[in-house]
């Protein structure tokens, strides 16, 4: 049995001359909470669609729990183990909640009703509401039960803090977590709060213009990744503090910020032996690390 | 379940359609009397509320895969939630072929409500023409009916619904120009259903054309299966 919730190796996609993937590999652990980050228009929608069956790669592959997402038996089989929640959290709008609910449960034979009461309640879902009377909150929150009471071993979740308000995305926070814990379930999702994945997540992808750029466990790579901040007195070339390990440099007036990762030593000792340099050090956010790899100034 | 989202996502359509026809039946029956005289022999004129059925096809066939309102309550996601469809654990063609039993099954039912107002909208008919060719008739325009009305499923894969309705009923008008305006081969008087061929003429249950109309709808069938099984979404 493969280790690997989703993997994906070279993925390509293009419309009408755009590539929106350009060769993406993905390695998504079982059991794992996994951030999918990047810009709009990075390429994580698009990915999303090919994961789950909705669109074809141009080229490279893609393998949910070690089987292709595509149509037909094999498709259903691998949907049926994947609980989805889209980026607009459209429903049937002449269905109430609970219609919703009760048409949902007999695609599943490993609907969890334990889950479906539980969220119900937890969630505050008004069972007789029609969908388009819900706010986007609710109806966010009203896609993530669906998504789980399907009694999923994945759930890919595209923007499911989206239209929240703070206190309901720690309820849903917490409750990823919980539910990772428990059942073992792998959930990636992608997000333009980094607060949110930095909260949660235990593995990140970062992706811009459709390829990989950061990639591991988030613990590792905020130990990896340091900030070192050297001062001058007087005006320096950055162009020589570009060490082996030096991901980002910039100026900012007399101090220059090297975003590292690894061969943090030799940096601070280069930095060091400049004259007149004081240099300091100090861990990145999840923040830092996004911003100095999609920013292109 | 696929049964149950079709029926709430038609039947507001049903309602509206069964309305109008009900409306169109109406009118012809006021003016029954200058109608009754009108009839032919063969009484084929009649049949022109067949053209209700049609327009009926037409509108049953909408939405293809994709999530019809099914009711007058405007929600801007309505496309969105066939994303909810697609990830159910459910082939393509299954439920495009759910979809699609429904609206025909519909169509049915508004085909048979329209040859039964016929028969009330003109008395004549009951009087001139032997009940079992009218049935024949019936069941030979329905196959007609259904050619349409997959016509709508095919154009339904690709196009959203008020273009699918244009695109059919434009295909069938098209058709209907050309039919009348070139020299047809004598073979092909069999597959008129609606005149040269219907039974109210040969008294015969019209089989050919049958069988080419259940081709013809088969083959639109495949073509929309094929396409929505390739397509993106």
């Amino acid at each position: 049995m493969t280790q690997l919730a989703i993997e994906t190796s070279g993925l390509r996609k293009s419309f009408k001359g755009h590539e929106a993937l350009s060769g993406l590999d993905l390695a998504v652990p079982r059991g794992s909470i996994f951030g999918f980050l990047g810009r709009n228009g990075a390429g994580k929608t698009t990915t999303i669609r090919i994961l789950m069956g909705l669109a074809k790669a141009d080229a490279g592959s893609a393998r949910i729990f070690g089987m292709k997402p595509a149509d037909g038996a094999s498709g259903a089989a691998i949907r049926r183990r994947i609980g989805f929640v889209t980026e607009d959290k459209e429903l049937y709008p002449y269905m109430t909640v609970a219609e919703i609910i009760r048409f949902s449960r007999p695609f599943f034979p490993a609907w969890r009703l334990d889950l479906e009461r539980r969220y119900l309640k937890v969630f505050d879902l008004p069972p007789n509401k029609k969908i388009p009377d819900l706010s986007k909150g609710m109806r966010s929150k009203l896609m993530l039960l669906l998504a789980i009471s399907r009694g999923a071993e994945l759930l890919v979740l595209d923007e499911p803090t989206d239209g929240l308000d703070p206190t309901a995305i720690e309820d849903v926070l917490r409750e990823l977590v919980i539910l990772s814990a428990s059942d073992g379930m792998t959930i990636f999702f992608s997000s333009h709060q980094l607060a949110d994945v930095e909260q949660i997540a235990d593995h990140i992808t970062i992706i811009d213009k459709g390829r990989a750029i950061v990639t591991g466990n988030l613990d590792d790579l905020k130990q990896q990744y340091q900030r070192i901040l050297v001062t001058f007195a007087d005006s320096v070339d950055t162009d020589i503090l570009w060490v082996d390990g030096a991901e980002r440099v910039r100026r900012e007036g007399r101090t220059v910020s090297i975003l590292s990762r690894n061969n943090v030593e030799a940096i601070v000792a280069r930095a060091t032996s400049l004259p007149g340099a004081t240099v300091a050090r100090r861990p990145v956010t999840l923040k830092e690390i996004f911003l100095d790899h999609v920013r292109t100034d | 379940m696929l049964w149950m989202k079709g029926w709430y996502e038609t039947r507001i359509r049903l309602l509206v359609v069964a309305g109008a026809t009900v409306l169109i039946c109406a009118i012809a029956s006021s003016d029954s009397t200058s109608a009754n005289a009108g009839v032919s022999a063969q009484g084929l004129d009649a049949t022109t509320l067949i053209g209700a059925s049609v327009l009926a096809a037409a509108m049953l066939a909408g939405a293809g895969i994709k999530t019809q309102a099914g009711g007058f309550r405007p929600s801007k996601g309505l496309h969105g939630s066939m994303y909810y469809t697609l990830t159910l654990p459910v082939s393509r063609v299954h439920l495009l072929s759910v979809r699609a039993s429904i609206g025909l099954i519909e169509t049915a039912l508004i085909h048979t409500l329209v040859c039964g107002a016929a028969l009330i909208a003109r008395p004549a008919l009951r009087l001139t023409i032997p009940p079992a060719d009218l049935l024949k008739h019936n069941i030979g325009a329905f196959f007609c009916v259904g050619a349409v009305y997959f016509l709508g499923v095919f154009f339904a894969t690709f196009l959203d619904d008020y273009y699918q309705m244009m695109a059919s009923l434009f295909s069938l008008l098209l058709l209907i120009v050309i039919l009348n305006r070139m020299p047809l081969p004598a073979s092909f008087s069999r597959l008129l259903l609606l005149s040269q061929a219907s039974p109210l003429i040969t008294h015969t249950m019209p089989w050919v054309g049958i069988t080419a109309l259940v081709a013809l709808s088969a083959t639109l069938f495949l073509f929309s299966m094929w396409i929505v099984k390739r397509r993106e979404y």
